[in-house]
C-alpha cells in the first residue's frame, strides 16, 4: 500500500461567482521512502495540491469538490479538524517556499522548533527544548544560536530552521513547497544535499514541489508534470527525463539550457498558461502545443499508460492517435 | 524527544526559573537604553508612590476647608497654594492622583483586554463573525463618547470600578479596530500558515503567533488612551456622575479652577501640570516598552 495516494482530487476557488479550477482530477501516489517531484510552472496548482493534502485550503473561497486523499489507507478529507491537527506536523509536515516569512519574528528559534514537539509529543518544556536543540544541530546550526531571533539569521540559515521545524517530529511524509526557490544557487545545493541526507536518516517520504528540473534530477525517484491543474505526465525519473512523452514536458526541457548542446536560442513554450477560470475545451495544452490537431481542440485526452506506469495525458498516445477521432 | 536524560523534573524547574528572570532583566536592560522611557518609568513610580503615601507626605486633610486661608498663592506652608475653599492644592493633587490614575489605568486595562479580543476574533475568522462584531462595535462608536460614559455611569452608579467600566466601554471599539487591522495584515503571513501546518490550534495561533506580532500599536494606543481617560473622568465628575466631591480628582480640580483662571492661576496650573507631565511620562514609557519588546531592535 502506498503511503499517500491521491485519487481524482479536484479543488476549486470561487471568488465572486467566478470559479477557478485550480486542481482538476489529480491522482498520484507516494510509496514509503520515495521522493515524488511535482513539476510545473507558476499557477499550475502545485501548491494548492499540497495544501489540499494537509487540509489547509482556505474555505471560503477554496473548496475540495471531489476526490480522496488516502494516507495509510485513511481518507484525510473525511477527518475532523482535531484529527487533522494531530497529523499535521507529526505525520505530514510542510516546508514553505519563503523562509524569510515562514518564521515568527517575535519568537526565539528554539521555541519555534520546541513548539512543534510540544504540540505532538507528550513531554516537558525542557525536553522539548532539548529536542529542538538536537534537531537544530542536525541541520547544521550551533545549538546556542537557538536563543536568537529569525532576523539574526541569513536566508539559507532560516530555511535550515524551517526544515528543522518540519523534521522535528520525524514525519512520515514531508511536503516541500519550492524549498530552494528563494535561495541562491550555492545555498540551494547545500540545502538539497542536507534534505536528502535527513530524508534517508529519518526514512521520510517526500513530495517535492518545484519548477526546477535540475532539482528534480538531483533528488526525485518519480516525477509528475502538472499543467493547468492536471497531471499531464507521470513516471519514474528515467521515464520523464529519458523518454519524455508529453509535449508540455518536452517544452519544459527545451526551455532550459543544456551543456554540450550548442543552441543559438532556447526554445521557450509559446503563449501563456490558460486562465484557470476559463479553461479551453479539449486538451488544456492544445493552444500552445506544436502537435495540436482538431481532435486536441475538441476532446479532452484520457490518461494513457505507455509502459510500466509511465502515464501520459495526450492524444498522441491514445488509440487511433491524433488523426482520426 | 523520547531519549532524554533522567533528571528532567529538576532540569525543567531550573530552566523555567532562569528564563523568567533573564527575560525580565533583558527587558529592563533594553528599556534603559531609551533614556526618556527609563526616566519616565522612574517618574511614574515616584508619582504612584506619592499618591499611595499621600497621607504620610502631606500634613493636610484633602477635604478640610479653611476659608480664612483660601486662594493663597504658593508658599512654604502650601507649596501649590490653596483653592477657593482653602484646601491645600498639593494635598488634593496627591489624593486626586489616586483616583485619576487608578480609574484611568483600570479603564484602559479593561479596554486593552476586551477590545483586542473582539478585534482579533473578527479579523481571524472574517466573514460573518467579522460582520457581527464590527457592526456591534460601530454602534457603540456611533454614540458620542461622553453620552455613552454618562449613560453607563448613571446605570452602574458611582464608584471607582463603575467609573472605570463606563470609560472603558467607549475605548473598546477603537482598541478593537487597531487590533483588527493589525491581525488582518499578520494572519496571511506565511508563519501563520506554517504554524497551522505544524498542527497548532486556532487559539494557539492567535495567542502565541499573531498576538505578539500585533502588540506594538496596541501599546501606543493604550498609553495615549490613559491621557484621554483622565479627561473623560473629569468630564463625568463635572456632570455629576463618576467620582463624587469632595473626593479630589485631577480633571475636576482643573474644571473647578476655571472661574479663577484670570485672577488665581494655581488652581488650574498645578493639577493641569500633574495631568500633562504624567501623560507625557505614560506616552514616553509606552514608546519605550514597544521598542523594548520588538526583537528586531535588540542587539
Amino acid at each position: 500500500m502506498a503511503l499517500l495516494e491521491i485519487k481524482n482530487l479536484t479543488i476549486e476557488y470561487e471568488v465572486e461567482k467566478v470559479v477557478v479550477h485550480a486542481v482538476n482530477d489529480v491522482s498520484l501516489s507516494i510509496e514509503q521512502g520515495e521522493t515524488l517531484g511535482l513539476v510545473g510552472e507558476t499557477g499550475a496548482g502545485k501548491t494548492t495540491t499540497a495544501k489540499g493534502i494537509l487540509g489547509l485550503i482556505p474555505d471560503p473561497p477554496g473548496r475540495i469538490v471531489s476526490g480522496e486523499v488516502l494516507y495509510k489507507g485513511e481518507d484525510l478529507l473525511k477527518k475532523s479538524n482535531k484529527e487533522m491537527r494531530a497529523i499535521r506536523g507529526e505525520q505530514i509536515s510542510m516546508i514553505f517556499q519563503d523562509p524569510m516569512s515562514a518564521l515568527n519574528p517575535t519568537m526565539k528559534i528554539v521555541e519555534q522548533i520546541a513548539e512543534v514537539i510540544r504540540l505532538h509529543k507528550d513531554c516537558s518544556e525542557a525536553e522539548a527544548q532539548r529536542g529542538a536543540i538536537d534537531i537544530l544541530e542536525k541541520v547544521g546550526i550551533r545549538g546556542e544560536r537557538g536563543e536568537e531571533y529569525p532576523h539574526q539569521f541569513s536566508g539559507g540559515m532560516k530555511q535550515r530552521v524551517v526544515i528543522a521545524i518540519a523534521l522535528a517530529c520525524s514525519p512520515e511524509l514531508l511536503i516541500a513547497d519550492e524549498p530552494t526557490t528563494a535561495l541562491d544557487v550555492t545555498i540551494q545545493a547545500q540545502i538539497l544535499e542536507m534534505m536528502r541526507e535527513l530524508k534517508t536518516e529519518f526514512n521520510t517520504s517526500m513530495l517535492l514541489i518545484t519548477h526546477d528540473l535540475g532539482v528534480v534530477a538531483q533528488v526525485c525517484n518519480k516525477v509528475a508534470t502538472m499543467y493547468a491543474g492536471e497531471i499531464v505526465e507521470y513516471g519514474t525519473l528515467e521515464d520523464i527525463f529519458d523518454r519524455t512523452s508529453h509535449p508540455y514536458t518536452e517544452g519544459l526541457f527545451n526551455s532550459i539550457p543544456r551543456m554540450g548542446v550548442r543552441a543559438q536560442r532556447l526554445k521557450p513554450i509559446e503563449g501563456l498558461m490558460p486562465d484557470p477560470s476559463d479553461l479551453p475545451g479539449g486538451c488544456y495544452f492544445s493552444p500552445r502545443c506544436p502537435y495540436a490537431t482538431d481532435k486536441c481542440m475538441r476532446e479532452h485526452p484520457p490518461t494513457v499508460d505507455i509502459g510500466g506506469g509511465h502515464l501520459v495525458k495526450c492524444h498522441r498516445y491514445t488509440e487511433g492517435g491524433l488523426a482520426n477521432g | 524527544m523520547s531519549n532524554t536524560s533522567v533528571n528532567t523534573a529538576s532540569g525543567k524547574r531550573v530552566i523555567a526559573k532562569r528564563k523568567w528572570w533573564t527575560g525580565l532583566l533583558d527587558f529592563f536592560r533594553r528599556l534603559s537604553k531609551n533614556k526618556g522611557a527609563f526616566i519616565s518609568m522612574f517618574f511614574l513610580i515616584i508619582v504612584v508612590l506619592a499618591c499611595v503615601f499621600a497621607d504620610v507626605i502631606s500634613p493636610y486633610d484633602y477635604a478640610k476647608m479653611d476659608l480664612v486661608n483660601k486662594l493663597q498663592f504658593p508658599s512654604w506652608q502650601h507649596i501649590c497654594g490653596t483653592d477657593n475653599n482653602g484646601r491645600d492644592i498639593f494635598t488634593r493633587i496627591l489624593y486626586g492622583g489616586r483616583i485619576s490614575l487608578l480609574v484611568s489605568v483600570i479603564s484602559v486595562a479593561i479596554a486593552t483586554v476586551i477590545g483586542p479580543i473582539f478585534g482579533a476574533l473578527a479579523a481571524f475568522y472574517g466573514g460573518r463573525t467579522d460582520g457581527i462584531i464590527m457592526r456591534f462595535l460601530d454602534i457603540i462608536m456611533s454614540i458620542p463618547g461622553l453620552l455613552l460614559s454618562v449613560s453607563i455611569s448613571i446605570a452602574l452608579g458611582t464608584g471607582t470600578v463603575q467609573t472605570a467600566i463606563a470609560i472603558a466601554v467607549g475605548s473598546i471599539p477603537s482598541m478593537a479596530r487597531v487590533m483588527r487591522a493589525q491581525v488582518l495584515t499578520e494572519k496571511d503571513k506565511e508563519y501563520v500558515e506554517a504554524a497551522r501546518a505544524a498542527g497548532a490550534t486556532d487559539t494557539r495561533i492567535i495567542l502565541t503567533h499573531i498576538l505578539p506580532n500585533c502588540v506594538a500599536p496596541l501599546i501606543v494606543q493604550a498609553t495615549m488612551r490613559i491621557g484621554s481617560s483622565v479627561l473623560l473622568i473629569s468630564s463625568l465628575s463635572f456632570i455629576g456622575c463618576g467620582i463624587q466631591p469632595p473626593t479630589p480628582e485631577w480633571g475636576s480640580m482643573v474644571s473647578a479652577g476655571r472661574q479663577y483662571v484670570r485672577t488665581f492661576y494655581p488652581m488650574v496650573l498645578f493639577p493641569g501640570l500633574a495631568i500633562m507631565i504624567t501623560m507625557l511620562a505614560f506616552n514616553l514609557f509606552g514608546d519605550g516598552v514597544r521598542d523594548a519588546l520588538d526583537p528586531k531592535l535588540r542587539r
